[in-house]
């Protein structure tokens, strides 16, 4: 905290007390705290320094160092040009006594000043530098009334909201009370401490001795210094049991947000609820809780550690242990409930389930999710010999994939479809290959989320994935600009990283087989597969540009033929490769020299027999030598290579032939053999999008000569 | 302390703090919030308060009396404070002080839990009350009601009364509450809920619970259309208390029946739970359906404020000069 006083300016502090504000909603508000403020102290020229929020679920606090005044504003106020203003003898025109009366000033007080566009008449303004506390008095309710929530809330007769009840505010420069008003409260110096700890009014006597009075009161107010505690406190109890933290960032935050003076206390459950599902259990722990979960070697440990606020001031042993007795009954009672729905649910199997999705809407415009398991398991069998895989187990998986979405447990925790499906059917004797697949198959779940490891898992998870997205844009309901409400993209995103795993699949035409399932829909949408393979493109786009490519590279591959992001990949590695060194050029001029001249549309069949140049027969033995090598080659870039070294066939060829010869027929011929060589192109990327030549841009300057 | 004695307590409390103590509603409601006692009185300027036990049924959450926490028939006990004081937190605080269970001694938590309840057309921003782990209060400030705007605001505390027994009577089973008069929470209630979890998920018949339904919704719209309780109120649009129509009536300037249009607004909302608990509905019918229950709610509503309107708002009177005078011009509009 600043010692500043005096001349130098003074500390400001405002604590906005309030009844609990959302955990989840602290951080963010206070965040919204220190930015507004720093725009009204900009704007109230106030210069600020060490500006700083930081609170609890029942305060928000802001705290800056501040001069003494503003600083002055002086500024000229411009009239009508000095020309119009006098007159030739230099007395003061009817615009100038004008002027002067409109800005309330005597026309003698007018000055010229000189502008860009000439001398003006100008009257001097200055804002006088008010002191700070003076300011304040005014900048600190429009603040708090800046302050905007996702729902907001009346809880007296005026008409100002917030997110829930504001109960006080201390508003201090220094040692000096800023007064003022906010809905039904008024500021003071009178702060409150913990509700059960210190329960009644701390007074602050000046800002500086803010921090310190409330940590008698049993307030840790600044929201880092409670992460530390927390974080040093379940480390430490994690430590001396040997074991390792689930999920400790988001537990963390929300025990920083919800206390106010946090102590970590340690229990535990019985250890029968560990055959629980895994997940489950932690769900239970983390998500409905709170609390921390425990494992050793990947397993759970039937303790918790949990965050207590008013953990009394001395750690009296017994209040603790009231408090751990009480949470320990409560996870108790959570987890019997869980085992209730774990006994009801496995008393029913997930094939006879399967049924039952009859009745669950998908989508009103797509049938029930039992018309979506049907088309998945379609799709499973086409997979299934392309990816490998046993069609019956992948027929199996599809078809349950979506059963346990009629089940207890998965409406009590809709976050655990697909696990909760993983381990039902693993309990039912289903083939572990199909209950990891069904467990697996809704990753990745949210960027950076793990993908789905097992291939069947990663078989699935595309079926029901391109079952979805195709769906979706057949019937309309495309994402477009920021609008994705069924969070198509990511979904895209999954299938493209999916896809890349399995270089082999062809896209293009699993999309097909999904729109030929889909297609009878009522409404259905021509284009549906081209406008979803491009939606597919823009994700892999995005992925290419994010690993370091070029956007001309970029545009080029995904504008070329590829069926799969891995051959996209491929290729652009490739040529990045490749362009780098002398062969590049080679590739890039080849490409030149045949890309252009063949008009859009060309028909013309190929007929070797003609070839009567020896130029045009070398350059047809090239080529077909070329398409086989590069079937062959053992990686992209020596099949780029392959055709780098058409080069001196192709030159040789448009250095001693015409193509664009007068007779039609050898015109024909001629360019059925160019375009021949540019098919062998087409695949890889759109190379006419590819413009930096490596060097030598004469060269590619002389065939455009020599074609026209 | 038994079951009993705790209800008593919060009789005492709650009385001393100037509520009414009245009677639970006689009809199958979901929560206490459907208590006329609730649901009217939160309308409207006029200051309310009152305490009351409310048995709530709730057909999904039956586990056929195997589950020793979960129960398709239980006891809330009902707080409503109008307008809603500014120690309001404090005042809840007490109320479990005196039940015995002591700040100092407890992790008492305000955990974010906004309520929204879409039959009714009510919503409100508040928490649940965890008490060392275990939710036993849902504390609302409803800010709107049959998808009217209120004004006043009103608090609600609602208590799970099995929930803080259970923690008082430190037993880890539901049924093993000690009632009062030596009878156990079992031997009052086991019986019954695995009757009523067998006939709310497998017995019920939900061809006829729909006829009911269709019934139900007809004669609500009866006793409301009839007076020309208008239909189709945007959610949470504007309402405007100074532009309320007059009382309703009908030719024959009897005032509009909306207590016994309420009454069916209650049963098909019972009804609705009654077939969702028996998967009768999909998604989107079930949407519709709650639709349709909240249509008649709002309707209710109204005709419950311009009742009190044209009768002059009673206590007001009562209040006036007093603390609690409200009198005033509701306000305009909420955005």
């Amino acid at each position: 905290m600043s010692k500043l006083g005096g001349k130098l300016g003074g500390e400001l502090l405002l604590e906005i007390g309030v009844e609990e504000v959302p955990a989840f909603l602290v951080r963010s508000t206070l965040d919204q705290l220190r930015d507004r403020a720093t725009e009204l102290f900009t704007l109230a020229r106030l210069e600020a320094r060490e500006v700083r929020s930081y609170g609890t679920p029942r305060r928000l606090v802001l705290s800056a160092v501040l001069p003494n005044r503003q600083q002055a504003l002086v500024t000229d106020v411009t009239g009508p040009p000095a020309a119009a203003a006098y007159d030739a003898g230099g007395k003061p025109t009817a615009a100038a006594v004008g002027f002067a009366a409109s800005q309330g000033v005597k026309v003698t007080d007018l000055q010229i000043v000189k502008t860009g566009k000439g001398d003006y008449v100008a009257v001097r303004v200055t804002q006088p530098a008010l002191p700070t506390a003076n300011v304040l008095k005014q900048l600190l309710p429009t603040l708090v009334g800046q302050l905007q929530f996702p729902k907001m809330m009346h809880w007296h007769e005026g008409g100002q909201r917030f997110i829930r009840p504001l109960r006080w505010l201390v508003a201090l420069f220094d040692r000096q009370v800023i007064p003022f008003a906010f809905a039904d409260v008024t500021s003071g110096r009178r702060s409150v401490g913990h509700r059960a700890l210190s329960p009644g009014a701390v007074t602050i006597a000046r800002a500086a001795d803010y921090q310190s009075r409330l940590r008698r009161a049993c307030v840790l107010v600044d929201d880092e210094e409670r992460r530390s505690a927390i974080v040093q406190g379940v480390r430490d109890r994690a430590t001396a049991l040997g074991a390792s933290l689930l999920d400790e960032e988001a537990v963390t935050t929300q025990a920083v947000y919800s206390s106010e003076w946090p102590v970590v206390v340690e229990g535990g459950f019985d250890r029968a609820y560990l055959t629980l599902p895994k997940a489950l259990l932690v769900a239970v722990l983390e998500h409905q809780q709170g609390y921390f979960g425990l494992q050793k070697q990947g397993k759970l440990l039937p303790r918790f550690l949990c965050v207590v606020d008013g953990g009394a001031r001395q750690q009296t042993s017994t209040r603790l242990a009231t408090m751990i007795k009480g949470h320990e009954r409560v996870l108790k009672a959570r987890l019997e409930d869980a085992r209730f729905y774990l006994k009801q649910d496995l008393a029913v199997t997930l094939s006879d389930r399967v049924a039952t999705l009859k009745g669950v809407t998908f989508h009103e415009k797509l049938g029930s999710l039992h018309d979506k398991t049907t088309r998945v398991v379609e799709l499973a069998r086409w997979l299934a010999p392309k990816l490998g895989i046993d069609v019956k187990e992948a027929e199996q998986a599809a078809r349950l994939s979506k059963a346990d979405l009629v089940t207890g447990l998965v409406r009590e925790f809709p976050e655990l479809q697909g696990v909760i499906g993983g381990d039902y059917a693993a309990r039912q004797g289903e083939a572990p290959a199909v209950a990891t697949a069904i467990a697996e198959h809704y990753r990745p779940r949210f960027t950076g989320d793990a993908l789905p490891l097992s291939s069947l898992g990663q078989l699935l998870s595309l079926a029901d994935k391109v079952d979805t997205i195709v769906g979706y844009f057949g019937v309309g309901l495309a994402s477009t600009g920021s609008e994705d409400p069924y969070a198509l993209r990511r979904q895209a995103a999954g299938i493209v990283q999916i896809a890349a795993l399995h270089p082999g699949l062809d896209l293009s035409a699993l999309l097909n087989q999904a729109n030929a399932l889909l297609k009878s829909t009522k409404g259905w949408r021509d284009g549906t597969v081209e406008a979803v393979r491009k939606f597919l493109g823009q994700r892999l786009e995005w992925q290419l540009l994010s690993e370091g490519y070029t956007n001309e590279l970029v545009a080029a591959v995904l504008a070329g033929e590829w069926n799969n992001p891995a051959g996209a990949q491929r290729w652009i590695a490739a040529l990045q490769a490749i362009l780098a060194t002398p062969a590049g050029e080679d590739l890039l001029t080849v490409y030149r020299r045949v890309g252009r001249i063949v008009p859009a549309g060309f028909s013309g069949t190929l007929q070797p027999e003609q070839f009567t140049e020896v130029e045009e027969r070398q350059l047809y033995a090239a080529c077909e030598a070329a398409g086989r090598e590069m079937a062959a080659a053992p990686d992209a870039e020596a099949a780029l290579i392959v055709l780098a070294r058409l080069r001196s066939p192709v030159d040789a060829f448009f250095n001693k032939v015409m193509v664009m010869a007068k007779e039609q027929a050898v015109q024909t011929k001629r360019l059925a053999l160019v375009n021949e060589v540019k098919k062998l192109f087409q695949p890889i990327a759109d190379f006419s999008k590819i413009s930096a030549a490596p060097s030598s841009p004469a060269a590619a300057q002389a065939d455009r000569v020599r074609e026209v | 302390m038994t079951v009993q004695e705790l209800i008593n307590k919060l009789n005492e409390f709650w009385s001393k703090q100037g509520c009414s103590i009245v009677q639970p509603y006689d009809r199958p409601v979901g929560a206490g919030t459907f208590h006329p006692a609730t649901f009217f009185r939160v309308l409207g300027p006029e200051p309310w308060r009152v305490g009351y036990v409310q048995p709530t049924r709730r057909p999904t959450d039956g586990r056929y009396g195997e589950n020793p926490n979960r129960l398709q028939h239980y006891y809330q006990y009902q707080v409503i404070l109008k307008p809603a004081p500014s120690n309001s937190q404090e005042l809840y605080l007490a109320s479990l002080s005196h039940l015995g269970i002591k700040k100092t001694d407890h992790d008492i938590r305000f955990l974010h839990d906004d309520w929204e309840s879409p039959t009714l057309g009510a919503w409100g921003l508040g928490w649940e009350v965890r008490l060392d782990g275990m939710e036993i209060t849902q504390f609302t400030y409803f800010q709107e009601v049959g998808g009217l705007a209120l004004e006043p605001i009103a608090v609600e505390l609602t208590y799970g009364i099995e929930r803080l027994s259970l923690y008082l009577q430190g037993v880890e089973s539901v049924f093993d509450l000690e009632w009062g008069g030596g009878i156990s929470y079992g031997e009052l209630f086991h019986t019954a809920e695995a009757q009523f979890s067998r006939y709310n998920f497998e017995k019920s018949d939900a061809q006829q619970l729909l006829h009911f339904f269709n019934g139900c919704e007809q004669e609500a719209n009866a006793l409301l259309a009839d007076h020309g309780t208008s239909h189709g109120v945007k959610h949470g649009a504007g309402h405007q208390v100074d532009q309320q129509p007059d009382q309703k009536t009908d030719k024959n300037g009897a005032p509009a029946l909306i207590l016994p249009a309420y009454d069916a607004c209650l049963q098909l909302s019972h009804l609705f739970n009654l077939l969702d608990a028996r998967g009768a509905l999909s998604v989107t019918e079930r949407a519709r359906y709650i639709g349709r229950v909240r249509s008649v709610a709002r309707r209710c509503a109204q005709g419950y404020l311009a009742l009190r309107e044209a009768q002059g708002f009673p206590l007001l009177e009562r209040s006036a000069g007093g603390t609690h005078d409200r009198r005033r011009k509701a306000r305009v509009s909420h955005e």
